[in-house]
């Protein structure tokens, strides 16, 4: 923590939760360094709705403290942990909410606008890169799953 | 924006342009990070006279020297007979390089599990040393073979790393081929740096500290901002005393992650 606001995260710090993170994982720390100073830190209280299914997202969210319940009206879906992230995808590629997100929880999340993602890999082009072998490791893994479950 | 509008100009301006950029770099008023993307621009624009201005980079300029061999690499250029020794000279410094940051990670291999991250960030330096020679060697000897390399040692498939060794064997001068190989093979951290042993300094790792200072000395490579930043931040908070000049002028940087985490670890 720094010594100046006990309660602010060091960048370096950041950069340790990113790499944690498992869509991250093999994301080398140099390059989270310049996705760290996007994360904006904010808090919510128990049951405060997130964003609600059917809305345009353009954001991701990484789970700092705390829980979150993914789930279509009272239909829960998943309930997200420390260290998960959610709306990933929204953060390259802008689409609709497929269900609404609601802290089940007091939470603290970290949010990454896409707007200075953008600005980012305008002048680090090593961001997009990772963003790309990320979606690129998603699809091999989505392409032999579907083979596998070829009849 | 201002600057990526500027190096689209120069760029789209191709070689008409390199008089220009030859002229910025005699300035002193353009700062380090603006130069690396100039250099950069010169390796997009290739061409005799991009590739002439890098070359003359190489000396007035050897603080960027990282950044120069990849825009050579990315321009196509053929070393030349007379700068075939010199172009040697520079692999045989980077791979010494290397060796270093190997010594340093096998002293970290032994120490607390706090410190793998230190440990991972060398390797990621390490991985940077190994585009640098093979942007080298592409120059040197065949541009083509070292991009299957490059793919090959980034597929981390034994085959794919064993066939990329293949090529450099047969591609690379003995001696730099073989000490390539050493350092990039598959084996453990103590193998690689017993085999590598005749190309080591000598520094001494057996402490923390001792890594560390050298990192923030910036030696014997420039290291990425994050590799310093982590060395800062683990001598607060793992307690490693350093000396304070080592601290103070990443205290002024321009990286807000250098200038925020030197702010930290020298605050009481």
């Amino acid at each position: 923590m720094s010594q100046t606001d006990p309660q602010r995260l060091l960048l370096v710090e950041k950069v340790l939760i990113l790499k944690s993170l498992s869509i991250f994982k093999d994301t080398p720390e140099h390059i989270l360094a310049d996705l760290a100073p996007l994360m904006d830190e904010e808090e919510y209280e128990k049951n405060t709705v997130i964003f609600k299914e059917g809305e345009i997202g353009d954001c991701m969210y990484i789970i700092h403290q705390g829980e979150v319940r993914i789930h279509k009206s009272n239909t829960t879906l998943a309930i997200l942990k420390e260290r998960e992230v959610f709306g990933e995808l929204a953060l390259l590629d802008p689409e609709v909410r497929s269900a609404t997100a609601t802290t089940d929880s007091n939470c603290i999340l970290f949010r990454i606008d896409q707007e200075p993602l953008y600005e980012v890999i305008e002048n680090r082009p090593e961001v997009a890169r990772g963003f790309i072998k990320i979606l690129c490791q998603r699809l091999r893994a989505q392409n032999e799953k579907s083979i596998r479950m070829a009849p | 924006m201002h600057c990526l509008l500027v190096l689209e100009a120069l760029y789209s301006a191709g070689n008409t342009a390199v008089p220009v950029l030859e002229n910025w770099f005699d300035r002193d008023d353009i700062p380090v990070n603006v130069r690396k993307k100039l250099i950069a621009v010169c390796g997009q624009i290739s061409g005799i006279g991009a590739q002439q201005l890098l070359l003359s980079l190489l000396k007035s300029e050897s603080n960027l020297m990282q950044s120069i061999i990849k825009a050579l690499y990315r321009s196509r250029y053929s070393v030349t007979p007379d700068r075939e020794k010199e172009f040697e000279a520079i692999a045989k410094s980077y791979l010494i390089y290397g060796v270093e940051l190997l010594y340093m990670q096998q002293a970290l291999s032994y120490k607390a599990i706090h410190y793998d991250v230190l440990y991972s960030s060398l390797q990621d330096e390490i991985n940077n040393i190994r585009e640098i020679l093979l942007s080298l060697f592409g120059c040197m000897y065949d541009r083509e073979k070292m991009n299957q390399v490059k793919h090959g040692l980034s597929a981390i498939q034994k085959e794919s790393i064993a066939n990329a060794m293949e090529i450099i064997e047969l591609t690379v001068k003995k001696d730099l081929g073989r000490q390539f190989n050493s350092m990039f093979e598959t084996a453990s951290i103590e193998q690689r740096c017993t085999a590598l042993r005749a190309l080591f300094t000598n520094e001494q790792f057996d402490q923390i500290e001792l890594i560390l200072a050298r990192i923030l000395s910036e030696k014997p490579i420039e290291y990425f901002n994050w590799t310093k930043a982590f060395s800062l931040y683990i001598s607060k908070k793992y307690v490693h005393p350093l000396h304070s000049d080592l601290f103070s002028k990443y205290a002024l940087s321009e990286s807000r992650l250098l200038k925020e985490t030197a702010l930290f670890a020298t605050t009481p």
